[in-house]
């Protein structure tokens, strides 16, 4: 059996009557990547918030590597690495200066080496030396993910990891999570809106809404990760359908209107199935592929 | 040793922020003013101040020279110097919480109670230094553009005068009380800002306070004679007892305990309340 990382049961935290959370529960096991989703105002914050004892909940319990993080709080919080709701910094101090000041508390001995190593992993090294204010956001979301690395920790928690970056930069982040995992063995937790960048990296997800954990499981599990949704934008509707029953038994008509029949199939059969429709006549204008994980969510919070 | 970190981070982003030296600036520039006034003009504002006594009195020297331009310095200023402190210290915890930094700290493995100790130490150091300067400005340029020699206190029993060899540990003595006095504008502003988010709000109630105690205190309504020996700003004056013949001791150590008393309660207030904190901001 895998070790549980985090381990949260039946977290409840209200502010001034107004219930954020209400019961959201999850587990992260080692060497997770692990997908924190729910709309805005769904309560993740919040819940993060509590795994990172900024806030105390009103009820439930947290456990980190095995330890009540009430009794164990110190040393549960030398082993991770976070950047909640957005990276904030000392304006006024240069990057080096602000990552010497959050190593000096993070429970680990940082030199000046480690810190030139940390910001040449996000791309920074050059900028060290520069005063913060005049980072971009995406350039202190950089600097956010140097200090989650500069301690070593096996836990990383990123919350909206990739906000204001650049294409380049959401890849490179990405790639940077994924060797994380595959090559440190750390477990990293993801809270993202990106569901895209969710779905093709994260292993497990949990999905909350209204400040209660909705589904929770693997990604794969979950999305049954083959299928996709699919549109066909095509001429003849009723004949699409009437092909498709024929000869494609594994498709599955989720619904059509006047000109877009919407399907569930395997992804690898796009190809076929469109093929077979342009030699049996009908006019194929487009193929719309949707992200699985989109459409899971927004049926799962719709439902 | 953790606690030791965090007081050196402390210190460093004081020193390092733009807003610390703006204290020391108005002080030097406050204090020069003073300073250039009393040389150019000195002698006329020195004989409004004896004149009464020029009839029975002979003055044998100078008058103003550095010591008691020391004084006059330390009277005329003491009362402002709080809101140079609570400046600096009363963002030390509003200030980061606005800023973000606050949370960035607290999900590191430090005690919220270290935490915030690391900033009450770091605001002791800061307001030492501020009183060291003032001390330095007040004392030793005043000496070295002034003179030295013996020194002549007009206070409320009529005029004390002291040998110049006396003067050097009333002055230490008068540091140190005004020191604490500082030290609880400081603790209190901290408290202060433990309580909000934003970074203005505790500079602007400590100031607030330290006026409604004032007038308080200078109030002669029976009314507040109860709470006028614990209020602070009542202490704040207690380094003029240096320079009284005898030096009152107990009236001293009176005003050093409720000082003292006041900073471990407020300290604890603010620790308690910290402590509870959560971070939303």
């Amino acid at each position: 059996m895998a070790d549980t990382i985090i381990d949260v049961r039946h977290l409840a935290k209200s502010f001034k009557g107004f219930r954020a959370v209400t019961d959201v529960s999850f587990h992260v096991e080692k060497g997770d990547v692990f997908g924190f989703l729910g709309p805005n105002g769904a309560g993740k914050s919040t819940s993060l918030r509590c795994v990172l004892s900024l806030i105390r909940p009103d009820n439930g319990s947290i456990e980190l590597f095995g330890m009540p993080l009430q009794s164990h709080r110190e040393a549960v919080l030398a082993r991770i690495g976070c950047i909640i709701e957005r990276p904030d910094f000392y304006r006024y101090l240069s990057a080096h200066r602000n990552l010497e000041i959050f190593g000096r508390i993070s429970g680990a001995r940082i030199t000046k080496r480690d810190i030139d190593r940390v910001l040449d992993i996000v791309g920074l090294a050059g900028r060290g030396r520069h005063a913060v204010r005049g980072y971009s956001q995406g350039m202190k979301q950089r600097l956010g993910i140097a200090l989650t690395l500069l301690h070593d920790p096996e836990l990383i928690i990123l919350d909206e990891p990739t906000n204001g970056l650049d294409p380049q930069g959401i890849i490179d982040i990405r790639n940077l999570i994924l060797r994380l995992r595959d090559d440190e063995g750390k477990t990293v937790m993801l809270s993202s809106h990106q569901l895209s960048e969710v779905e093709l990296i994260a292993s497990r997800m949990v999905i909350i809404n209204k400040g209660t954990t909705v589904v929770e499981g693997s990604v794969r599990d979950l999305l049954r990760a083959d299928d996709i949704n699919a549109s066909f934008e095509v001429d003849d509707v009723s004949r699409t359908c009437a092909l498709l029953s024929e000869h494609a038994r594994d498709v599955a008509i989720v619904k059509h209107d006047t000109h877009h029949v919407h399907v569930s199939l395997d992804k690898n059969r796009v190809p076929d199935v469109t093929l077979m429709l342009l030699t049996n006549g009908i006019r194929v204008t487009s193929v719309d592929a949707k992200r699985k994980l989109e459409e899971y969510f927004i049926s799962l919070l719709q439902s | 040793m953790i606690l030791l970190r965090s007081v050196w981070n402390e210190c460093i982003k004081i020193i390092l922020k733009p807003r610390t030296y703006l204290g020391f600036g108005a002080l030097t520039l406050l204090i020069s003013v003073i300073l250039f006034a009393l040389k150019a003009d000195g002698k006329s504002f020195i004989g409004f101040a004896t004149a009464s006594f020029e009839q029975t009195l002979s003055f044998q020297g100078t008058v103003l020279n550095g010591n008691l331009v020391g004084f006059i310095i330390l009277q005329m200023l003491i009362i402002h110097v709080p809101l140079l402190v609570a400046l600096v210290t009363g963002d030390v915890v509003s200030g980061e919480a606005a800023a973000g930094t606050l949370r960035m700290i607290a999900t590191k493995p430090i005690s919220r109670v270290q935490l915030l100790l690391s900033k009450f130490i770091a605001g002791g150091i800061y307001t030492l230094v501020m009183v060291t300067w003032f001390a330095f400005l007040a004392i030793v340029m005043a000496r070295w553009l002034f003179g030295d020699g013996d020194m002549v206190v007009l206070n409320s029993d009529g005029l004390v005068i002291l040998s110049h060899a006396d003067i050097v540990w009333r002055y230490a003595g008068a540091f140190v009380v005004a020191f604490l006095a500082l030290l609880t504008v400081s603790t209190l502003s901290i408290c202060l800002s433990v309580f909000t988010d934003n970074s203005i709000g505790p500079i602007v109630a400590t100031m607030a306070v330290v006026i409604l105690f004032t007038i308080i205190g200078t109030l002669d309504v029976r009314v507040f004679d109860f709470v006028r020996p614990f209020l602070f700003t009542t202490h704040m004056a207690a380094w003029r007892s240096f320079f009284d013949q005898p030096v009152p001791i107990a009236d001293i150590r009176e005003s050093v305990s409720i000082l003292m008393a006041q900073n471990i309660i407020v300290i604890s207030v603010a620790l308690a309340a910290f402590s509870r904190k959560d971070i939303t901001t």
